[in-house]
């Protein structure tokens, strides 16, 4: 049992860590794909005809904005997960709160992925990279979840030490 | 292990076996000498080097990871440092290419073990010290593999297992890669190799990633070897070097002819018995080299003052010998026995189905063929034959 | 280091040599072919390391790791095909970018080694730093897409120079027999 708890937790650790990671590759690469995609650049370099058009200038923030607050959604929620299922590795007490929040975000991956094989809104290049990167999410994550609940039923059979 | 086990407490064990002072030394030599003759040293010696028994940090340093230079590794140190404890282990949902070097794991009391001690039944001394060596590492070398892999011999979560005042304690070791700096047992700062994740880095070798835990006699010891599916290994040296030390008494005795049969599982001796106490005192004492220690034990048994090992000692006769000659010289018959044992290994090796050591002929049915070297076991072999011997 | 890898060092210098003279006479040609090249090394290592994974590694302990690392560089090179269509001047910033980090990356190994009193640490930060400095004349050309392209020509030949310099170089090796 004590090796099987040790694999558990080894398991839990390399799967937050890879989370995190995915999440951070992810991000570095939605940058380049939206902010340095020809059609966004044509739409943010738009000249202003009228250097007042206020309308135009703050729809250009807004989206700016609400494209960063998104990205910064989806790193801080990968972050949590990843951290959470860390400490747990470690040995940490955690609550239930971060496997639900695991699972909502596996329901999320799944239904973004299954658009995209099945409606393709991604672009054609970019739909294997993003493809391979959402399977190995869902994967870490439900790593996460059953090394987790694992890892809590096996501790709680363990006999107390002597 | 090191020069202190494979010398000094070799001949040790031959004293004890009953070898006269005199011969026990030359067990001892030759037993330490498999540590020593690389292709080098063969080379400065214009000795076979077929014969090479190890490979010096240079020469693993160029060494090749192709296919054929792993299979050299392989059959160098399969045969002289991990003999393979299982060939023919079998394990669930694993494939061919893992379960070919899961096979190479080192572990004491096999079949290869009696196989080594076997090949020099009714030779000398020198086959006897080589043999000895083959049998001690063993122990030392347990559950790792004389074969570049990551998978096998990517062990980590080392800890240090004391006890104070009857009370166990575990301190985790922090390995530094600092090839400079000597280990230092007082502080707990010890050297490994650099981990790399590449299957075949030389660095995966043996057990690089061990540090020199598994040579020093006093070390108690625990760790997650890569290949145990989580289990944790503990090793208890200064116990696993004393069965290594009585496995050696007994198959020295049965090599003299005191004995009719070489019991590997038996790992007590009673000749070694008698001074348990004082050859665990040596074991168990924190120091890096304990060769002053086993030398007073050597001379305490017989008596006289116990030269030093020194690698030049049979160099000299070799090399000044005619070529004709040298084969009947003291490392003329190293070499020889050297070979033997890796083309025992090899072939064993390979009629297992692996050929992480290369490819293995069955000269008397295939003809020769493979390295030059070689040939001269077959000449002897024939030369036995026409001379009425076995 | 072992014979083949100096062949494979030296032979690494050859090409990347070759890369920059081709950037330097065709720049918009040579800019893909870079590309290419960075693409194949990627995917190839990339997959390499999947294989592993799940006909070795799966069975070692911790081996999860390097499904993920596996994933991870197999998707950074087929990304690399997506940055054909991208403005060439941002690509240039990104390629001068990571020609930047391996540069830190190789100022930080040196550091590493210099505690190890390791030899050639000299060396390596001389050549991380020289790295880091290529962008220094990059942040004065950051509209003209020709200039970044010979300033990282630039980089590339001095990085085919370190790769030549380390196949003839002798290596140490920390390793415990």
């Amino acid at each position: 049992m004590e090796a099987e708890i040790r694999k558990n937790r080894d398991m839990l650790y390399y799967s937050g860590i890879g989370l995190i990671v995915l999440e951070l590759w992810d991000m570095l690469k939605n940058a380049v794909f939206i902010w340095l995609d020809p059609r966004v650049l044509a739409y943010l370099s738009q000249d202003l005809e009228d250097p007042l058009d206020a309308p135009l200038y703050l729809q250009k923030i807004v989206v700016i904005a609400v494209c960063m607050f998104l990205l910064m959604i989806g790193l801080f929620f990968r972050m949590f997960i990843g951290l959470n299922a860390v400490g747990e590795s470690k040995g940490k007490k955690k609550g239930k709160f971060y496997l639900i929040m695991t699972a909502l975000f596996i329901l999320i991956k799944m239904y973004s992925t299954g658009r995209e094989v099945f409606i393709r809104t991604t672009e054609q290049e970019l739909f294997l990279t993003s493809f391979l990167l959402d399977i190995t999410t869902i994967f870490a994550a439900v790593q996460i979840i059953y090394r987790a609940v694992r890892l809590r039923k096996l501790t709680g059979k363990r006999k107390p030490e002597t | 292990m090191q020069e202190d086990f494979h010398y000094y407490a070799t001949a040790a064990a031959a004293l004890l076996a009953g070898y006269s002072p005199e011969e026990s030394l030359e067990i001892g030599y030759a037993s330490q000498y498999t540590d020593c003759c690389s292709r080098t040293v063969l080379k400065r010696l214009k000795g076979p080097k077929g014969a090479a028994t190890t490979q010096s940090k240079t020469e693993l340093a160029d060494a090749r990871t192709d296919l054929l230079g792993l299979q050299d590794i392989t059959r160098i140190w399969s045969s002289f440092h991990f003999l393979p404890g299982d060939l023919y282990a079998s394990l669930p949902h694993r494939g061919r290419r893992y379960m070919q070097k899961y096979r190479l794991i080192c572990q004491p009391r096999s079949g290869l073990v009696k196989d080594t001690v076997q090949l020099a039944e009714g030779s000398g001394t020198v086959e006897a010290g080589l043999a000895m060596h083959v049998l001690a590492d063993t122990w030392a070398h347990r559950c790792f593999a004389g074969t570049t892999s990551l998978v096998i011999n990517g062990a980590r979560d080392f800890y240090e297992i004391r006890t104070e005042d009857g009370v166990r304690k575990e301190q985790k070791i922090s390995f530094n890669h600092n090839p400079i700096t000597p280990d230092d047992v007082d502080r707990g700062n010890y050297t490994n190799s650099f981990r790399r994740d590449e299957e075949n880095a030389i660095v995966n070798l043996g057990h690089g990633h061990a540090g020199h835990l598994p040579d020093y006699s006093f070390m108690r010891y625990r760790f997650m070897p890569a290949w145990g599916n989580y289990e944790i290994v503990e090793k208890d040296n200064p116990a696993e070097y004393y069965c290594a030390f009585c496995q050696m008494v007994n198959a020295l005795r049965f090599l003299s002819g005191s004995e009719e049969d070489f019991d590997p599982e038996e790992t007590g001796s009673p000749e070694a018995e008698k001074y348990r106490d004082r050859i665990m005192e040596i074991l168990e004492k924190r120091q890096l080299l304990a060769s002053e220690d086993w030398k007073s034990f050597w001379e305490s048994l017989c008596g006289i003052p116990m030269e030093d090992f020194s690698q030049e000692k049979y160099e000299r006769e070799y090399r000044e010998s005619a070529p004709g000659d040298r084969d009947s010289t003291f490392l003329g018959r190293f070499f020889i026995a050297a070979m033997k044992q890796k083309s025992m290994v090899t072939n064993k090796i390979f009629r297992s189905g692996n050929l992480l050591a290369g490819l293995s002929v069955e000269y008397l049915n295939g003809g020769f063929k493979g390295i030059r070297d070689f040939r001269k076991l077959v000449e002897l072999k024939e030369r036995g034959k026409t001379d009425g011997k076995p | 280091m072992g014979s083949l890898r100096r062949v494979a060092n030296a032979a690494a210098g050859i090409v990347l040599f070759i890369l920059s003279l081709l950037l330097i006479t065709d720049p918009q040609g040579g800019y893909q072919v870079v590309l290419m090249i960075l693409m194949l090394t990627f995917t190839i290592y990339g997959l390499r390391m999947l294989v592993y994974y799940f006909t070795m590694a799966r069975h070692m302990t911790g081996g999860i790791r390097l499904l993920y690392k596996g994933v991870i560089i197999l998707d950074a090179g087929l990304f690399m095909f997506y940055l054909n269509s991208i403005p060439r001047l941002y690509v240039m910033f990104y390629l001068l970018g990571g020609l930047a980090l391996s540069g830190v990356i190789d100022i930080l190994q040196a550091n590493y080694a210099r505690k190890l009193q390791a030899g050639n640490w000299r060396y390596q930060i001389f050549y991380g730093i020289l790295k880091v400095l290529i962008l220094v004349p990059a942040l004065f050309y950051l509209d003209s897409v020709r200039s970044l392209t010979y300033i990282y020509a630039a980089g590339l030949i001095h990085t085919a120079f370190t790769c030549l310099v380390t196949a003839f170089r002798r290596t140490e090796i920390v390793y415990v027999e």
